[in-house]
């Protein structure tokens, strides 16, 4: 048994069945692919020591819904699809992945970009989404997996998986930089830094993953020969789409007749399948689909087969893993790839090509003429072509007859020449060599065997990934490239850090920042719209240069500081930002969320306010008042007693009237007077909508403060202001108004709003008035139940501290005479008085700016 | 005489200008059913539909490697049909004889235009192309070039080919 064998040995059985028999479309998109593939290359990275665990990545989308009618769902599905424009995301999806599963991508997939774009987009020119991806998966019929599929024939599969293997060594290569660039930084963010070199390396197998499809079916033995076909839409004749749809799903037909099922040659163990190798030795058994157990086992009755495939897999691999960094692990073996001629030169003999054709299905050649002259394309059946016009169906029906019975003719002849050597290869090359020695080339259906359209690849297919110079923006290509590659940098950010760094990212997290803050201060927004919004503002804003208020000795350099940029802006952080936050993320977070807020509240109610000694004032008055309750106690019981009073005019003036008029005054003092009782104490007070939670809460937005101001940020968010005080079954006091800093486009001056304020004290304290002040000095009063449509303006000096206090003024009942129950006495006192504080950091230095 | 011999010979004897006619042929090589088919004594015969396994006949047969399905329609009746019953003839014979195209081209039955016999009736194959594959034979060309050339490269001597 070979080293390789022992390697495998532990695998479990596996089947090789490439069929896309799963959801097709946008479904597959979201699907964990556990094809035949993914099997192998999950093997060959195993191996390697790679990290193939399931792991997930978010993608910010705008939030759009699909309909699935053309996948054969009914209803709508959210997008998976990033959003086009930063601007536009509304929500996050999160994506499961597996390493391995790439390898299954080109049977449900286009590209990587077209699995990243979530499969929503068809890239063919002029082909419409259900000829793309096909109805349903009984119905299987698409472009991808049977139109355009010959690149997973011989020799274009060749080409394809050059095409991607060299995607796969340019984005190591990109990733190896990225992340030695990284190291260099003095002080690195080593969480930052893997994050971003991770999913490169991730992006760097994903992309091997497709080459190693292409690999892998080049060594079924079912593959080893040249389908007839072009990648490209535009070599496929046709007057309309789904004509031309038609024409190639008859030659797929065609090609699946030869490349076989289970119980045909080219696909399950024979003794008549041979192959040539690339070197042009001996031909040697070979097997196809449906055995992969064979082959892997050790056991295979095509070893020489087993041992050739599996160096040419692990070959590839070898040659990633050597250039990667090895964040997900990985460790060069010392293994060598083959070769191209070594690893797609081979191809099944004239003699096995001879009987495919659907030969063995039927008990001889003359019979099987017979029948496959009377087969027909069940269109009727194929949900894509169901709308096939009658003419172009009965068209496409006699050309696929015509090729097929002449390919048999041929097939059935090779057999007796000695031209076509049955140990030869060149049927399997669409040649038919006469005895005359002259050539006759077997095309299908007008379409020419793939090795004609081999440099459709490499032209600038439409279907296929970019390469890593347009991803990063240093070439240009035709506008489906282009926006390929835009999909796989907003899908994948991280892996294209070094390019949004370069340009971009500024203007992103600005944008998202934006967004995030809006959408905050929008009670009508749906949920999770916000937490989109900054999760992508937090994500892409760590990788920025991060300077400011808190710091730059107590900040790591960050991701950017690494690659050139053209855009020399930093991401200055607020003052209040904790700068020993668990990460980058959280810290940039806080401030996509807030912003350059200056915090315009900090301090905690107080009624033991610094500067005025209400609480002397109010202890001597509620004294006096629990005085006279009980002087008014004893006087009433006295005049009833002494027969003065009635029962019922005792307890009119004294229940009824003053003791409750007492009661109350001395409710509402005691209230304030003592802490527990709540006004003094923010915590306890009564709370009402969302006045709630610490000040900072309630005040806190103040948007790009001086330096920064914006006119279109003038316009900050609102937020209801109440205060209440709840006693019993009364409201002594109640203050109700909108808060709204705004900040001077032209000055950069900073303005607390009160708006539409209302004052409602209790009736036991006359004339009552609201006082409101700043810094001691009134700003405006508010009488009792009145709603002030006017504005208070509280001007507030960035970097120093002011006082708001709202104290009530009110006539209470006069002293001078134990039984006057007149309101005579004026009182006065405060309920709140909360500290204002904007932040000087953040006037200077706050935001995004220039350094 | 051996049937290719015979109709080799026949072609020579056209080309060189001498006469001959189906009623000749009759004599010489066989008989002639009431469909005009003519049947030589040595021809093998072609297998019959009939003799098709019912999996492939009485469902749609998906198709492998996720091509769309396939169904087999007994009804067609056409010029490819016809020339895959006349090269099935010749395929049955090559099996037999390991490849001698030139028997068994010969041997198979002609009839003038196969397709406008009945559908039932037994395959054969039209005579101008046995006369096209007899005359390049004649001109030097081998057997086996022959035979793809006139039957499945360019298989003008089909009547109704053209218009598929």
């Amino acid at each position: 048994m070979s080293i390789l064998h022992l390697l495998l040995a532990a695998q479990p059985a596996l089947a090789w069945n490439s069929h896309a028999d799963g959801e097709v479309g946008p479904l597959a998109a979201r699907e964990v692919w556990t094809d035949e593939h993914r099997d192998i290359y999950a093997i060959a990275l195993a191996a390697y020591g790679v990290d193939t665990e399931v792991t997930e990545v978010d993608v910010y989308t705008d939030g759009s819904e699909l309909s699935a009618w053309w996948a054969g769902h009914i209803g709508d599905f959210d997008t998976v699809a990033p959003a086009a424009d930063w601007a536009d995301v509304q929500a996050v999806q999160t994506r499961p992945f597996e390493l391995a599963m790439y390898a299954d991508l080109p049977d449900f997939a286009w590209s990587l970009a077209g699995w990243a774009g979530g499969n929503e987009s068809c890239p063919i020119d002029g082909a419409s989404e259900p000829t793309c991806w096909g109805p349903l998966s009984e119905t299987l019929v698409s472009w991808l997996v049977a139109g355009l599929n010959s690149t997973h024939f011989l020799p274009q599969s060749g080409a394809a998986y050059g095409w991607y293997h060299q995607l796969a060594l340019d984005t190591a290569d990109r990733c190896a930089a990225m992340h030695s660039s990284l190291h260099a930084l003095s002080t690195a963010d080593d969480e930052a830094i893997e994050a971003v070199v991770r999913q490169c390396e991730q992006e760097a197998y994903m992309f091997e993953g497709v080459a190693q499809h292409y690999l892998q079916d080049s060594w079924s033995s079912g593959h080893m020969w040249q389908r007839w076909g072009s990648p490209s839409r535009a070599d496929w004749p046709g007057d309309s789409d789904l004509a031309a749809f038609g024409h190639a799903a008859a030659v797929g037909a065609i090609s699946g007749l030869i490349h076989g099922t289970e119980e045909d040659p080219l696909c399950a163990p024979n003794h008549d399948v041979h192959f040539v190798p690339g070197d042009g030795s001996a031909p040697i058994p070979g097997i196809g689909d449906l055995s992969l157990e064979l082959l892997i086992s050790g056991a295979s009755p095509a070893p020489e087969q087993d041992v050739l495939m599996w160096s040419c897999v692990l070959g590839s691999v070898d040659e990633v893993v050597t250039r990667l960094p090895g964040v997900l692990g990985g460790e060069s073996t010392g293994l060598t790839f083959p070769g191209d001629t070594d690893c797609f030169g081979q191809r099944v003999t004239n003699e096995a090509i001879s009987n495919t054709t659907g030969f063995a299905l039927v008990d001889g050649h003359a019979l099987a003429l017979r029948w496959l002259s009377r087969l027909e394309l069940a269109f009727d059946l194929v949900g894509a072509l169901v709308d096939l016009a009658d003419a172009d169906a009965e068209n496409i029906n006699d050309q696929f007859r015509e090729s097929l019975v002449e390919l048999a003719i041929l097939h059935d002849a090779a057999k007796y020449t000695a031209a076509n050597d049955p140990l030869g290869t060149n049927l399997a090359d669409g040649i038919y060599r006469m005895e005359d020695g002259s050539e006759y080339e077997v095309q299908m259906m007008g379409m020419r065997p793939n090795g004609a359209y081999i440099d459709r690849m490499t032209d600038g297919l439409s279907t296929y990934d970019p390469s890593v110079e347009v991803q990063t923006g240093d070439a240009t290509d035709s506008t489906e490239r282009e926006a390929q590659a835009e999909v796989l940098r907003r899908a994948l950010p991280a892996a294209h850090v070094d390019t949004w760094c370069e340009d971009g990212l500024a203007d992103a997290v600005d944008t998202l920042g934006t967004a995030c803050r809006t959408t905050i201060a929008d009670d009508d927004a749906e949920d999770g719209v916000a937490d989109a919004q900054c999760g992508a503002c937090a994500e892409l804003g760590t990788w920025l240069r991060v300077a400011g208020a808190v710091g730059d000795d107590a900040l790591p350099a960050e991701v950017c500081d690494a690659f050139p940029s053209t855009d020399s802006r930093s991401l200055y952080l607020p003052d209040w930002v904790d700068p020993n936050a668990d990460s980058s993320t959280e810290r940039v977070e806080a401030w996509c969320r807030a912003g350059c807020a200056t915090i315009l509240a900090t301090t905690a109610v107080n009624a033991t306010d610094a500067d005025v000694d209400f609480d002397d004032v109010l202890s001597t008055y509620f004294t006096e008042i629990e005085a006279k309750i009980i002087a008014n106690q004893a006087m009433a019981s006295s005049m009833l007693s002494m027969g003065q009073w009635s029962a019922a005019e005792y307890y009119q003036q004294v229940a009824t009237n003053q003791t409750n008029d007492l009661l109350a005054v001395a409710s509402l003092l005691g209230a304030a007077r003592f802490p527990e009782n709540g006004l003094a104490r923010w915590e306890g007070g009564a709370t009402v909508d969302d006045f709630e939670g610490t000040l900072q809460g309630l005040i806190a937005v103040s948007e790009h403060a001086v330096g920064h101001a914006r006119t279109d940020l003038t316009d900050l968010p609102e937020q209801n202001v109440v205060l209440a005080l709840e006693s019993a079954d009364t409201f002594p006091f109640l203050f109700n108004a909108k808060a709204k800093p705004r900040v001077d486009a032209d000055t950069g001056a900073i303005t607390l709003l009160l708006s539409d304020a209302l004052f409602i004290v209790t009736p036991y304290l006359q004339n009552a008035t609201l006082d409101v002040r700043l810094d001691e000095t009134s700003v405006g009063t508010l009488t009792n139940i009145t709603t002030h449509s006017s504005t208070l303006e509280l001007p507030l000096t960035p970097g120093e501290t002011h006082r708001l206090s709202f104290d009530v003024g009110g006539y209470g009942l006069d002293d001078s005479s134990l039984y006057a129950t007149d309101y005579t006495q004026w009182l006065e006192f405060r309920i709140l008085a909360m500290d204002l504080y904007a932040l000087t950091g953040n006037s200077q230095s706050c935001g995004l700016i220039e350094p | 005489m051996h049937p290719a011999t015979t109709r080799a010979t026949l072609a020579l004897a056209f080309m060189i200008g001498c006469s001959t006619d189906n009623t000749a042929k009759q004599a010489d090589v066989g008989t002639t059913d009431p469909t005009g088919t003519t049947a030589t004594a040595e021809s093998t015969p072609a297998p019959a539909l009939d003799d098709l396994p019912a999996a492939l006949t009485d469902a749609p047969i998906e198709g492998a490697h996720n091509a769309p399905p396939i169904r087999y329609n007994p009804d067609r009746h056409d010029a490819l049909t016809a020339r895959a019953d006349c090269t099935s003839l010749v395929s049955a014979c090559l099996a037999a004889t390991d490849g001698d195209f030139q028997t068994c081209v010969a041997s198979a039955p002609t009839c003038d235009d196969p397709t406008v016999l009945p559908t039932a009736a037994a395959p054969c194959c039209p005579e101008a192309c046995a006369d096209t594959f007899a005359d390049a034979v004649s001109a030097g060309a081998h057997p086996a070039d022959a035979y793809v050339r006139t039957f499945a490269i360019d298989p003008a001597c089909f009547s109704g080919w053209e218009g598929l």
